[in-house]
């Protein structure tokens, strides 16, 4: 994604929590998010210091590292994407993760993040992710299993292999080989050519 | 399995299409100018960072997690300021201890706390074929422990 450096960003009035263990993590997301016009910026250190602000005040936009010290970020943003904490509980969040290994990144999907980006933080990048998730449509999915957060499938590449599928869309049977050669675009525009047609 | 399905409003979207805001350009190089700001702060406390992973790595208790946890805010930090080798040091040692027999190498994260100490120094930092150097070594000591460098590269 390329951002239209013309383009107008408006965050003054988004109220932001930031998340991170360390305090000049803290600072370098801060400061980068004031650059962007962000007044109102939640800096929290801690599990419970972001637990009290999310129970205190409504919560546009959340950046946090899950390496907290002691503690689990991940179990955390789980905590909230199933908490009755309405709407902070929807808020997008982007996770930050310094050194990221598959793991990380298969558990920030699962815990109901809307995006991970990796450190180190640029300004570009961190603008480029927080406009991508302002246009994101996702649905918020609840299931059975304890996810809750924005549906994690991206892109329709059809049910797992070996299952039905759960959508009325999903194809039971394989398709198998086509078995009429393509049309080709002449083919096509001979059939559905406009006739004149007298009157 | 049961799914619920939500389309839920947030604010964000309407917040950010409100009257007004700045230029993207205009965002970026602020931003760029308030990281400045803070510039010398933060390098300062790199350097404290890696004195303490160097007083953790000397201790007989092995504090893999602490020394891990540092390396990661030094990959993190350096990396935003431009210190790119600096970054790709940390971000070595941190692939180190993810290994089961890195976490307990008190050598070789010896050997990254006198490579970040060498890139830190004036006469490398500005030398690009020394520091160069340096991570070819970094990169040597932690293939040895099937360490994954691929982030740093």
């Amino acid at each position: 994604m390329t951002i239209d450096q013309k383009a107008n960003v408006n965050l003054s009035l988004v109220s932001v929590l930031l998340l991170d263990a360390s305090q000049h993590g803290l600072d370098i997301l801060a400061q980068i998010v004031r650059g962007f016009g962000a007044q109102e910026i939640h800096r929290c250190i801690n599990v419970e210091e972001a637990e009290r602000v999310l129970k205190r005040s409504t919560v546009d936009l959340i950046l946090a590292d899950p390496a907290l010290k002691g503690e689990d970020g991940f179990e955390f943003l789980s905590w909230l994407r199933n908490s009755d904490l309405e709407p902070n509980r929807y808020t997008p969040i982007i996770l930050i993760s310094g050194h990221s290994t598959p793991t990380k990144v298969a558990r920030a999907r699962d815990v109901g993040a809307n995006f991970f980006v990796v450190k180190p933080i640029s300004p570009n990048v961190l603008l480029e992710r927080i406009l991508w998730i302002e246009r994101d449509k996702r649905a918020f999915v609840m299931t059975d299993d304890g996810y809750a957060g924005p549906d994690r499938r991206f892109k329709f590449e059809g049910p797992p292999a070996g299952t039905d599928g759960r959508r009325r869309a999903d194809l039971t049977t394989p398709l198998g080989e086509a078995s009429e050669p393509n049309m080709s675009q002449a083919e096509i525009s001979g059939l559905i050519k406009p006739q004149r047609v007298l009157i | 399995m049961s799914v619920r399905r939500l389309f839920p409003t947030t604010r964000l979207r309407d917040l950010m299409n409100a009257p007004g805001g700045i230029a993207v350009s205009t965002a970026l190089s602020r931003a760029t100018a308030a990281l400045e700001e803070i510039r010398h702060q933060c390098v300062d406390a790199i350097d404290d960072k890696i004195e303490n992973i160097a007083r953790l790595g000397a201790s007989p208790q092995m504090h893999a997690q602490a020394i891990y946890h540092a390396a990661d805010e030094i990959f993190s930090e350096a990396g935003a300021f431009g210190m790119t080798e600096v970054s790709a040091a940390a971000y070595s040692l941190c692939a180190l201890l993810s290994t089961n027999e890195g976490m307990r190498a008190a050598e070789a994260i010896a050997v990254h706390v006198d490579a970040l100490r060498v890139l830190r120094h004036p006469d490398v930092c500005n030398d690009a074929a020394r520091c160069a150097q340096v991570l070819a070594g970094l990169k040597a000591v932690a293939e040895r422990f099937g360490a994954d460098q691929c982030g740093a590269c």
